[in-house]
This record gives C-alpha cells, sequence and structure tokens, in this order.
C-alpha cells in the first residue's frame, strides 16, 4: 500500500461558488430556481473556505474560485469576506467574481482593486444592444451593465464579457465581437445555454447546423474586430475545436473543477444540477473520492460517439447539455455537427 | 470479522486500485490482491474464507497468502482503517 497523490504542484482546481441564491434581476434563461434573500451566514462560509482550503493542501493544487451568486455584488459584506480569507491562503491562486454588473460603484471597484489575487471581473452581457440585452434581464439592465464594464475598464481591472447564447439572443452573437472592441474589453466568452427539460429546450435551444454557423460568424468577426488590440474571444470550451483546432478544451468536471452551493451542496457544475452531497457535512474528500456520479464522468473508455472522434481530447461535449438532451452524460453533445 | 472503518472507502477505477481516508484526505495505491482483500473486510466474510478467496482467485500458496494479508491487515489495523468486529 503505497502513498499515492498524482496531483502535480502546478496543478489548478477549479470552483466555482454561489456563496448567495439572492439576485436584483430575474433573468429568463437562469438556471436558478429560488432567490431568497437572506443574510450572509459568515460561519458557513468559513466553514466551506476551510474545508476547500485543507483539500487544495493535501493535494497540491492551487484553486482558482470564481465567486457568484446570485448576485455577489449584492451582498459585498459576503463577497469580501471570503475574498479576504482567499487572498490569505495560499492553497489559491487567483479569483473571479462573476456578476451582472448592474450593482458595481466606485466604492466597490476601489476595494476591489486592493486584492491582488484578483484575477478578472466577469461580466454578463446578453445581448449586443439595450433591446435584446434587456428582453432577457429586464428593462434598464443594459445600460447599467455597459457602465459598469466601462467603469471597470477605466479602473484597470480585467473585464471579460460573458454571453450566454440561446435562441432568443441568436442573432446577437455575431455583434458581440463590435461591442466587445468599443468597450475594450479583454475577453469575450460566447458560451451555450444549457436547456434543462423540454419547455426550456423548445424555447431556447439551437440546433447544431445552426450553432456551426453562428460560432463561425463569431470567430471571423473577432478576429476583424480584435486585430490590433487585447481583446480575446475565449474559445477554451468543447465544440469550439470545431472552428479552430488549437482551441476546445475537454469538460474539466469529475476532473479537476466543482461547484459549490451557498449552502454547501455541491454539484458537478452549476449547469449539471446532480447534487453529489453537502461539503459542510459529508466533507470535501468524501464527495471527491466517492461519488458514483463523479466517477462516471471520469469514464474515458466509453463507447459513445466521442471515443473514436480525433476532437476528443480538448473536446469530449459539454456534458451537462448532454445529459439533458441524451440522458447520459457520456453521450455525444447534441450541438455537434460533426 | 475484520471490517473497513466508515471513514474509509476503496475503488477500482479503469486503472488503479485506490484505498481514500475520506477522513484526512490520504490516498494509497494498491495491488490486486490488497483490493480483493479490502473488498472481502465487509464484516461478514471470515479470515479463513479471505484466504481461500485469494489462494484461489491470484492461485498462490496458503503460505504467500497469508504473508500477503497479514502485513496488510497489520497495517490497517494499527492506522485504525480497519477494525475486528467480533
Ligand atoms: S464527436 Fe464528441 S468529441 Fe468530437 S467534436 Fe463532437 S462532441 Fe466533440
Ligand atoms: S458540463 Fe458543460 S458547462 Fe459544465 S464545465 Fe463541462 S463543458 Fe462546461
Amino acid at each position: 500500500m503505497d502513498a499515492y497523490n498524482n496531483k502535480k504542484t502546478d496543478n489548478e482546481f477549479y470552483v466555482q461558488w454561489h456563496f448567495i441564491d439572492s439576485c436584483n434581476l430575474r433573468c429568463k434563461h437562469c438556471y436558478q430556481n429560488g432567490y431568497n434573500n437572506k443574510n450572509i451566514d459568515f460561519d458557513i462560509l468559513n466553514a466551506i473556505f476551510k474545508k476547500l482550503d485543507e483539500a487544495m493542501a493535501k493535494w497540491n493544487m492551487k484553486c482558482y474560485v470564481s465567486l457568484t451568486g446570485g448576485e455577489p455584488f449584492l451582498k459585498p459584506e459576503g463577497l469580501f469576506y471570503l475574498i479576504d480569507l482567499i487572498e490569505n491562503s495560499d492553497n489559491f491562486k487567483n479569483i473571479a467574481v462573476l456578476t451582472n454588473g448592474t450593482l458595481i460603484n466606485d466604492e466597490l471597484i476601489e476595494k476591489l482593486k486592493t486584492y491582488k489575487k484578483l484575477s478578472e471581473i466577469q461580466v454578463s452581457l446578453d445581448g449586443h444592444d439595450e433591446k435584446t440585452h434587456d428582453a432577457i434581464r429586464g428593462d434598464g439592465a443594459f445600460l447599467k451593465t455597459v457602465s459598469a464594464v466601462a467603469m471597470l475598464k477605466n479602473s484597470g481591472i480585467k473585464t471579460v464579457l460573458m454571453f450566454t447564447l440561446h435562441k432568443k439572443n441568436a442573432a446577437s452573437a455575431s455583434k458581440m465581437p463590435e461591442l466587445a472592441a468599443s468597450l475594450d474589453i479583454d475577453a469575450l466568452t460566447v458560451e451555450r445555454m444549457t436547456t434543462m427539460n423540454d419547455k426550456e429546450k423548445e424555447e431556447f435551444f439551437i440546433e447544431a447546423k445552426d450553432l456551426k454557423k453562428i460560432y463561425f460568424d463569431v470567430y471571423e468577426k473577432s478576429k476583424i474586430e480584435f486585430k490590433n488590440r487585447n481583446t480575446k474571444l475565449s474559445t477554451s470550451r468543447p465544440l469550439w475545436n470545431l472552428i479552430d483546432e488549437n482551441a476546445g478544451g475537454y469538460c474539466p468536471i469529475g476532473l479537476s473543477s466543482l461547484c459549490i452551493m451557498h449552502d454547501g451542496t455541491l454539484l458537478p457544475c452549476r449547469r449539471l444540477f446532480l447534487p453529489l452531497g453537502n461539503i459542510l457535512t459529508d466533507g470535501l474528500f468524501k464527495i471527491w473520492y466517492n461519488s458514483d456520479i463523479l466517477w462516471n464522468l471520469r469514464k474515458r473508455s466509453g463507447k459513445n460517439e466521442c471515443a473514436g472522434c480525433s476532437h476528443s481530447d480538448r473536446c469530449g461535449g459539454c456534458k451537462a447539455i448532454s445529459y439533458y438532451y441524451n440522458h447520459d452524460l457520456n453521450s455525444k453533445d447534441p450541438q455537434c455537427w460533426i | 470479522m475484520l471490517k473497513l472503518s466508515d471513514t474509509v472507502s476503496i475503488k477500482q477505477d479503469e486503472t488503479y486500485y485506490i484505498f481514500f481516508d475520506n477522513a484526512t484526505g490520504d490516498i494509497y495505491k494498491l495491488n490486486e490482491i490488497s483490493y480483493k482483500i479490502l473488498s472481502l473486510c465487509d464484516g461478514r466474510t471470515t479470515n479463513e474464507n479471505i484466504l481461500s478467496t485469494i489462494m484461489q482467485e491470484f492461485n498462490v500458496t496458503e503460505q504467500e497468502a497469508k504473508k500477503d494479508f497479514e502485513a496488510l491487515i497489520q497495517k490497517l489495523l494499527s492506522k485504525k482503517y480497519i477494525y475486528d468486529n467480533e
């Protein structure tokens, strides 16, 4: 029986931590069901942080954590409490904050700037114009968000845009690079919405052949708009490899990433609502080592179409989208066009 | 009869046989015989039955099986990873 650790010291572990479930918006495509506007329980945040910190130390890994909600700036006291804890631990490498951008102000920005580990603020923008974005996120959201992006950029904080792509904003996708360039943001991510049931599928799902055209257009437009600029198109997610063979990335769930909900429930990914257990009561080690769902996700020798695909090392499809569409985590991504 | 403690578990994945300490996070790699022995530490199988299963499945003599079995069990008992439920 040999002590065994296959994790290398330079390895990164990604955690998306939804530390509150309250939000000031009610977006049409949101993955969340409840929006309880509860006060922050600092003991819970601290207990979850300690479990994560302990696991990173044991595995010799450095954690990249994205803090979000709900809307994280709705409870800045909770957000900064966590950022302080993370900033002071050697087991954490970077912090990102994922926000809808509508509550950001100068005071918050000044405070954010004091943290060395804050690597970026990711702002959600679901349309290239007011009409498209506000139809999804509510009246007045577009202008507030765009103004927050400008404030963040002026402050020197790395600012990236997240465009959640679905049927209702598909026409906006190829116009996002132009907006991103005009805002001088650091990176644009165009990521597909996960439709979780038949109703959502009907309303939001984009067929593979249409997605191919959208991705192609976004990629080509980005090449033009981002030429001689510092703005990048993020293409590290599954299926971008079909547009550029050097792009794409294998889904990290079950291998080097986790999602933590406000009450300590662990999910493989926020878009894959398969509770694995609770970090507070079960502990992270027990869940990570024993969850059948995670072991199923770790399988690389499945007999699906991806196994024989030359792209499988940098793709494998989005497990969440495959699960909700095909009821099988390891099936071929239903939006794959090859 | 020997039983794995509630805070540990074992797993066979696509490549390895692995032993987990779910309390401390420690991980150990097992060989196939050790994995089989531990999977039989279920609180219902006698030591004699564990030994005879090992002899049959791995085609080893009683002496060899006993040597592997005792070395592993002593180590795990000392770490309180297994206990005798009798
Ligand atoms: S077949 Fe699978 S691995 Fe290949 S491109 Fe499609 S989703 Fe990706
Ligand atoms: S399941 Fe999909 S959304 Fe979640 S990490 Fe994997 S590729 Fe990304």
